[in-house]
């Protein structure tokens, strides 16, 4: 064990600028953010309503793009590629976790999961979906299709699916956000469990306290800027320094 | 199985009732398409089979060389051959037997008083051919005439006639003449050639009441004798005949027979179930797209989660056009084996409706199996196309979104293309109308209009629901705005509903304005020429009727309350190498009741053409 560990970020932004729009009404969601997400680590993003915090999320993975700045995943610098290539690697490399409507309602349970890697035309490996599908509790509803789960299961499913192709990085927006709070500790308990079971990492947004405090570390954004980090986060916490950005400064 | 194919055949499954109304569209389309092709097959080959039975007999046939052929018709009109020229050919060695086959129109008046076919048809008279051989009609009952006034009747004729033999009734040739019918008999193993009706005299009522001057025949069937072959005959004969008369096989005669009745019956038949199917198939196209607009659009979010999970553009677009694809070939084939299944109902509906269809199975070839499939798929997955592609444009954040905004729609570029379109088809349109008449260019303005009021169909849609839904609000309060709102929230998807009934409008529209402008022209036609008071007609159609005789107009001028009469008879003349339908009659009594001034220089120039053309004939009395 050496004693410089240089923890490899799985995914980072520097200097990350987004502007909506132009000209007097120009939103700057982003205004010069740069942070990393270091590999195997659970980070959630915490901030505000309009704090840049799901902004941030879909250009760092590639699912939209930044005005200036770079977002890279591991070493790949996104804005280099193209549409079809932004495409290949959300499909190879990134898993997703959404609010709401994660899963295809005509394919069933065991469809889903593995559609990241049917859309790839790979098998995967079988035995990782397999223990994946224990992990999440539902190999009892795998011929279910979505409309037949609660919303906690469904949101276990699209867990399963993010990790199913291993990918780099799984980003998670507001998982939790339509669930009751039980489902949700279920389905972020298993988020945290399987980043420090399997090395994987996970980065989440969400405005939830106490999700955040599930995480490893959190960093929170205000106006489209970095504030804060915070290592080894509890509910608390989170909240305590949630509530100093409502303090009229 | 493929992701893409996976997706798409469970979401089929999904929402199966959504597809119905498109996957009927095709089916109907395809088996109007399939049924026309299976059933015209089918006619062409039972027709061949049953000229090949009714003329086996026939070797040779001897008849004037030239025909006169009028644009619309297959078979031209040819001179009469002269009978003596039987004597002639009997001599030529190998002939075993020579007869004339003398042809004119004969309607037979059935036993309630009404005249037997001549709606369509030809209703036609000849002489009994006594050789067996060589007379396509068969004797089935009764005798042969044998003295003037008897006659043989096929028995689809007599049957629909309630004639049986021993009854007298009036032929119509066109002068009324009584004959007894004495016998029955079968064409090729039919009750008759098709709806023609036949009445066979004996050859010397035929040359009396058939023909203009006696001696002369419309033809003279030879049949060879033992080992000389229908070319060898043929070659034999031609030395001895006159100029202007030729001899061909039996086999070429039926052959011409065949190909008439194909391009008078079969092609009329045959076009009006294409044109039905080609509208089915229209409609189809609108349909599908319509769906298919539909169906992507409710799925964005779907198809937005599976771009943001990693399917590439050609996966997504693929996966609607792998629904298309289904439904297209499905629905392509079960409209195949409905088109066979609508030829078969037809041959079995035919003779119970008293239209003897020939014996035979059905005809399906590799053309009539392949081409309704290949146009109802091709029609399927080319409307699925823009929406399959609009599919395949969806953004990945598309997912993230609670909705999917519509900002197509009522845009300027779509209101300019429109008017654009519509423009160039009211031009195209004016251009076939007027300038240059042509069916084509109209058709075309016509299609091109209805896809510039497609284009446009959003742009109206949302003028007129601000127009018409105003009065909601006061009538029906907040339902009534609701409505007229959501009717405007997409004025896409309200036009395209729109536009499916606008297609409905405009089939039944085109029908009943065709129907109607057919008639307002043939009114027109006769009152705008017709100076006289009183016309006298015989009703037919077609090829039908036996027309009026030509002596009629001479006694109806001679009735004291008619100051002049004049006869209308019809004939074909070659005129500058082109075979054209005339209307012959008497010019001196016709000026007097018609009024003939707006194309004087028409007839006059016309008329001398005609006169000096030393092949201008009349042909036909009536």
């Amino acid at each position: 064990m050496t004693t410089t560990t240089v923890t490899r970020a799985a995914a980072r932004v520097v200097d990350a600028v987004k502007v909506y729009g132009g000209g007097d009404t120009a939103v700057h969601a982003l205004d010069g953010v740069s942070v990393d997400f270091p590999a195997g680590r659970f980070t959630a993003i915490m901030g505000p309503s309009g704090s840049g915090k799901s902004t941030l999320m879909h250009c760092a993975a590639g699912l939209d793009t930044l005005t200036s700045g770079t977002a890279r995943i591991g070493d790949t610098d996104l804005s280099t590629l193209d549409d079809r290539r932004l495409t290949l690697l959300r499909r190879d490399r990134v898993g997703f976790v959404f609010q709401a409507f994660n899963l295809v309602p005509t394919l069933t349970v065991a469809e889903n999961i593995t559609l990241p890697l049917d859309l790839a035309g790979r098998r995967g490996d079988t035995e990782w979906v397999d223990a994946l599908i224990d992990v999440v509790g539902l190999r009892d509803r795998l011929h279910h299709r979505p409309a037949e789960l609660s919303g906690g299961q469904q949101q276990r499913v699209a867990v399963a699916r993010a990790f199913a192709g291993q990918p780099d990085v799984v980003f998670a927006d507001e998982p939790t956000g339509n669930l009751d709070s039980r489902s949700g500790g279920e389905v972020l308990g298993l988020l945290g469990r399987t980043v420090r079971q399997t090395r994987r990492t996970v980065v989440m947004v969400t405005h939830d306290p106490v999700a955040a405090g599930h995480a490893d570390e959190v960093v929170f954004l205000a106006d489209g800027r970095l504030v804060d980090r915070m290592d080894a986060p509890t509910a608390d916490k989170v909240l305590d320094r949630m509530k100093a950005f409502e303090v009229p400064s | 199985m493929n992701a893409s194919v996976r997706l798409s055949v469970s979401s089929l499954r999904a929402h199966k009732r959504r597809f119905a109304g498109t996957f009927l569209a095709v089916v109907l389309g395809v088996a109007f398409l399939a049924g026309t092709l299976v059933m015209g097959d089918t006619l062409r080959a039972s027709f061949d089979t049953m000229f090949g039975n009714a003329a086996g007999g026939t070797d040779a046939v001897v008849r004037s060389a030239d025909a006169i052929t009028t644009p619309g018709e297959s078979q031209g009109v040819r001179q009469p051959v002269g009978t003596d020229l039987v004597r002639t050919i009997e001599r030529v060695p190998g002939v075993a037997a020579a007869a004339p086959s003398i042809q004119g129109a004969g309607q037979l008046v059935g036993a309630n008083g009404e005249p037997i076919g001549g709606q369509g048809p030809p209703t036609l008279a000849g002489n009994w051919i006594t050789d067996p051989e060589l007379n396509p009609y068969r004797l089935a009952e009764g005798h042969a005439p044998q003295k003037s006034g008897e006659v043989v009747v096929n028995r689809g004729t007599a049957e629909k006639g309630g004639l049986a033999i021993g009854d007298t009734t009036t032929l119509r040739t066109p002068d009324p003449v009584r004959v007894t019918v004495v016998g029955l008999a079968t064409f090729g193993g039919e009750d008759g050639m098709a709806q023609v009706t036949y009445t066979g005299m004996t050859r010397a009522d035929a040359e009396k009441y058939l023909t203009a001057r006696p001696g002369k025949a419309a033809s003279i069937q030879v049949r060879a004798g033992p080992g000389v072959g229908q070319q060898e005959l043929v070659d034999r004969l031609t030395p001895v005949l006159p100029k202007g008369v030729e001899a061909i096989t039996g086999q070429e005669s039926a052959a011409e027979n065949t190909d008439m009745i194909s391009s008078q019956f079969l092609t009329l038949f045959t076009t009006f179930l294409l044109v039905f199917s080609g509208i089915a198939l229209l409609v189809a196209t609108f349909s599908i797209h319509n769906t298919f607009a539909i169906v992507v659009a409710q799925r964005t979010r779907e198809n937005a989660l599976l771009r943001a999970l990693g399917a590439s553009r050609r996966q997504v677009t693929a996966g609607t056009l792998a629904e298309a694809a289904v439904v297209a070939v499905t629905a392509s084939a079960a409209g195949l084996a409905g088109g066979i299944g609508i030829a078969a109902g037809l041959q079995a509906l035919f003779p119970a409706i008293g239209f003897p269809f020939p014996d035979g199975a059905l005809v399906i070839s590799a053309l009539s199996l392949l081409l309704p499939l290949a146009v109802g798929v091709v029609v399927c997955l080319g409307s699925a196309l823009l929406p399959a592609a609009r599919a395949g444009r969806t953004a990945p954040l598309a997912a993230l979104r609670e909705t999917a905004v519509d900002t197509s729609g009522a845009s300027r570029a779509r209101a300019l293309t429109g008017t654009a379109l519509l423009a160039l088809a009211l031009a195209v349109t004016l251009v076939g109308v007027l300038l240059t008449p042509s069916v084509w260019l109209a058709g075309l303005g016509a299609v091109l209009t209805l896809a510039s009021f497609v284009v446009l169909g959003p742009v109206a849609s949302a003028t007129a629901v601000r127009i018409l839904g105003a009065p909601l609000s006061r009538l029906r309060g907040v339902t009534g705005v609701l409505a007229r709102r959501n009717a405007l929230r997409s004025p896409k998807r309200t036009a395209a509903t729109a536009g499916a009934l606008m297609i409905g409008v405009a089939v039944v529209s085109l029908f009943t304005v065709f129907g109607a402008s057919l008639k307002a022209t043939m009114d027109q036609t006769v009152s705008r020429s017709f100076a006289g008071d009183v016309a006298v007609s015989a009703p037919s159609f077609g090829a039908g009727g036996s027309g009026l005789s030509p002596r009629l107009a001479g006694a109806v001028q001679e009735l004291p309350e008619v100051d002049t009469a004049v006869g209308l008879g019809r004939g074909v003349a070659e005129v500058d190498g082109e075979g054209r339908a005339l209307t012959v009659t008497d010019p001196v009594a016709l000026d007097r009741t018609f009024d003939l001034a707006p194309s004087t220089a028409r007839s006059a120039t016309s008329a001398p053409t005609a006169s000096r053309s030393p092949r201008a004939r009349r042909t036909s009395r009536g």
